[in-house]
């Protein structure tokens, strides 16, 4: 590295720290970001998000033991019970219109004689408006509602069975088995729970998550240093269009000084933004990044390449304006592909290996590495060795077509 | 005098189509040579390849006895060049703007001091030093940019329309400030399609047109060159001349012609101005009396007409 370059570099850097515009675009936005972002899916990511409740409303004109076991012990307690918002109304036609006026999603109608049909084992029908604008939470209602009708008349054909065969045998009398059915079938109410109960569990066993405050750290962080640097690389194509690159080429200054001097004020400027997004969510948000060493090398690698991907796109555009217009174009598609907007979690497999043509998967590959307490360089050599191919390759191209214009 | 710059058939297309076409001139050590022409016709890719900004197609210059081609380094350490945009960074002070260009131009940092407040003091500006360059007016920059051209002590300063766009004061202004480094020894190189900064500043003027130099000298030799006369008009008493005093003035060696028209008689001469004693003389000798006498010199503006059949500033 010559004096000119880095004298080059350091008037870059200068001119930077006096764009304010850019300074609150590149560090205020992704703090902001990552502070909404983890705010909202911290509760969701460790299990303790704040469903929105379903809200339907149920309209009694039974009152009998049935109707209300299930209303109060199914409907209103447990998991679905956490589910559901309940609302009583007096009458099927005001159900109905809050339904119809999208107030609630579902409107359950339990008929006059409702639980004494049941025990008697008698044919009768719960009625259920859905709001079809809403089809996915009313088909979660349509459901439950479906499997208690079910499990009832499962209960209803056993317990008659079973009814009559002890009464044929002569085991009870009908007044003792009357007396016992409706235990028998209250059954229902534990088959249910114990279900709704099964599914939690099996949510509960997923993968180890980052916090997502430390995810979303690393991904805007990510993301922003590609616009950050990408801001930075369309420099060259400000000092083209204002004659000052025309007038460095008029000094006895090499074209290696000068796009040198560009790139080293680049990279600066992305290691430079990554680190104080380091610092800053350590200190807010209470971040933990890991090894200061790995990051380092981590944040240069990632810094490199986004110093490379922004040369390319500026050698790709013809102006700064054009530049502007490509950057989010080529670093947002990336961003959502890499895992920066949509977590790598989540990812189904094709898309999961297709982010790994991005730069943001292969940096928040490393950075979450260390994150996770990695301690060896061994760790983050895959994704640090990738990076820096992927800036090599597009500095190399960029370099060769901002030579020939 | 010696030739600092050697220019010879010196060509440049883009993209099949020829900018400059088989140049070639040479300007001597301490003079100030214009290159005058319209929008169009080739000053600037001339200054552009002077400046090895661009590769001739073909021909060479020597700046200082370097080739352009062959060592454009050396060549670029004995130049210093005025663009015609303002080639500054807006957000730094002119000072600030002024060391970056310093480190550039290779000036050690103890004499970038001093010769970046010499700069300024030539530009009339040590006094806004540490502003910021934005928060200048167009003519201010524009003394800025030149002084960015002086930092290293060039042998040859070239500016490619250093007035464009300023006010008539920072015009004013600037013309004088080149003036003045030409009259301490600083050869200048200077493009313009303002025919009166040309005839104001320069010593030899080429003419462009098209991509090539149609005419070439001093501003007496291209005058003469072309064969423009100068018209002296004489307003007098006519009733009074007879026909002694028009053949005694057509008998003066240096005039072409006679002519009384209305109240005035005119003589057509290549040499106006130093005809202009013998001519009051034979008034005088003829009792003729002289009301009012007016000299019109063809100016540049008249010739490249001539040479071109279009304006200057077509």
């Amino acid at each position: 590295m010559t004096d000119k370059t880095l004298v080059i570099a350091l008037k870059d850097l200068s001119i930077r720290t006096r764009d304010r515009r850019s300074a609150v675009i590149l560090l205020a936005m992704p703090m902001a970001l990552i502070f909404i972002l983890g705010l909202v899916f911290t509760p969701l990511w460790s299990g303790t998000a704040e469903i929105q409740r379903i809200p339907i409303v149920v309209v009694d004109q039974d009152r009998g033991e049935i109707a209300r076991l299930f209303i109060e012990q199914i409907l209103a307690t447990g998991e679905i019970g956490r589910l559901l918002r309940i609302d009583r109304a007096g009458e099927a036609s005001a159900a109905r219109t809050l339904v119809m006026r999208g107030r609630r999603v579902a409107g359950l109608i339990i008929p006059e004689g409702f639980s004494q049909a049941v025990m008697t084992g008698r044919p009768t029908r719960l009625t259920l408006y859905t709001d079809p604008a809403q089809s996915i939470r009313a088909g979660i209602v349509q459901s439950i509602v479906t499997r208690f009708a079910a499990e009832i008349a499962k209960r209803q054909i056993a317990v008659t069975v079973a009814a009559e065969t002890l009464i044929v045998e002569r085991v009870m009398t009908p007044d003792q088995v009357a007396a016992a059915i409706p235990d028998w079938l209250r059954d229902v109410e534990e088959f249910i729970d114990h279900q709704a109960v099964a599914i939690a569990e099996e949510r509960g066993a997923g993968p180890r998550f980052a916090p997502a405050i430390n995810y979303y750290a690393i991904a805007m962080g990510v993301m922003y240093i590609l616009f950050g640097v990408s801001i930075a690389s369309q420099g060259i194509l400000v000092e083209r269009r204002e004659g000052t690159l025309a007038r460095l080429r008029t000094t006895p200054t090499t074209a290696g000084d000068i796009i040198g001097g560009k790139l080293l004020a680049t990279f600066l400027t992305g290691f430079t933004q990554l680190s104080l997004l380091v610092v800053f969510t350590r200190a807010f948000y209470g971040v933990r990044w890991g090894s200061p060493l790995l990051l380092a090398v981590m944040i240069s690698a990632t810094a490199l390449a986004a110093a490379g991907l922004g040369t390319l796109i500026a050698a790709l555009a013809r102006s700064p304006e054009s530049a502007e217009a490509l950057a989010p174009a080529v670093i947002l598609p990336m961003s959502f592909l890499g895992g920066s907007m949509w977590p790598i979690y989540a990812m189904p497999p094709w898309l999961d290996t297709a982010s790994r043509l991005s730069f943001n998967r292969w940096a928040l590959d490393g950075f979450l590495a260390i994150m996770d307490g990695a301690t060896t360089a061994a760790a983050i050599a895959q994704p640090v060795a990738i990076l820096l191919g992927m800036g090599v390759v597009c500095l190399a191209i960029g370099t060769w077509r901002l030579r020939f214009q | 005098m010696d030739p600092l710059v050697v220019v010879e058939d010196l060509t440049k297309h883009f993209n099949g189509r020829a900018a400059v076409r088989g140049v070639s001139f040479q300007v001597l050590a301490g003079e100030t040579f214009g290159l005058l022409g319209p929008n169009g016709a080739g000053k600037t890719t001339t200054i552009g390849m002077l400046a090895c900004l661009l590769d001739p197609t073909s021909g060479d210059a020597t700046i200082a006895g370097h080739s352009i081609r062959r060592a454009p380094m050396a060549v670029r350490r004995a130049i210093g060049v005025v663009p015609q945009e303002i080639a500054l960074y807006p957000t730094l002070s002119a000072r600030e703007n002024l060391r970056f260009w310093a480190r550039m131009y290779e000036v050690p940092g103890d004499i970038a001091r001093q010769r970046i407040d010499e700069s300024l003091d030539i530009v009339g500006l040590r006094d806004r030093a540490d502003e910021r360059v934005n928060t200048y007016s167009g003519g201010m920059k524009r003394r800025i940019n030149i002084a960015v051209g002086l930092l290293h002590q060039p042998q040859l300063l070239m500016l490619d329309e250093p007035t464009v766009g300023v006010d008539p004061q920072s015009r004013s202004n600037i013309l004088e400030t080149v003036k003045r480094l030409n009259q301490v020894g600083l050869t200048i190189l200077y493009t313009s399609h303002y025919m009166e900064e040309v005839e104001f500043l320069c010593d030899r003027i080429a003419i462009m047109d098209l991509g090539q130099i149609i005419a070439l000298g001093t501003q007496t030799e291209l005058r003469l060159q072309v064969g423009e006369r100068d018209l002296i008009r004489i307003a007098t008493q006519v009733a009074k001349l007879g026909t002694t005093l028009p053949a005694a003035l057509r008998a003066l060696p240096g005039v072409d012609d006679v002519h009384v028209r209305d109240d005035r008689l005119e003589v057509l001469t290549s040499y106006g101005r130093r005809l202009l004693p013998q001519i009051v003389t034979q008034f005088v000798q003829h009792d003729v009396p002289i009301l009012a006498i007016e000299v019109k010199e063809p100016n540049l503006e008249s010739l490249f007409l001539k040479l071109t059949g279009k304006a200057l500033r077509d």
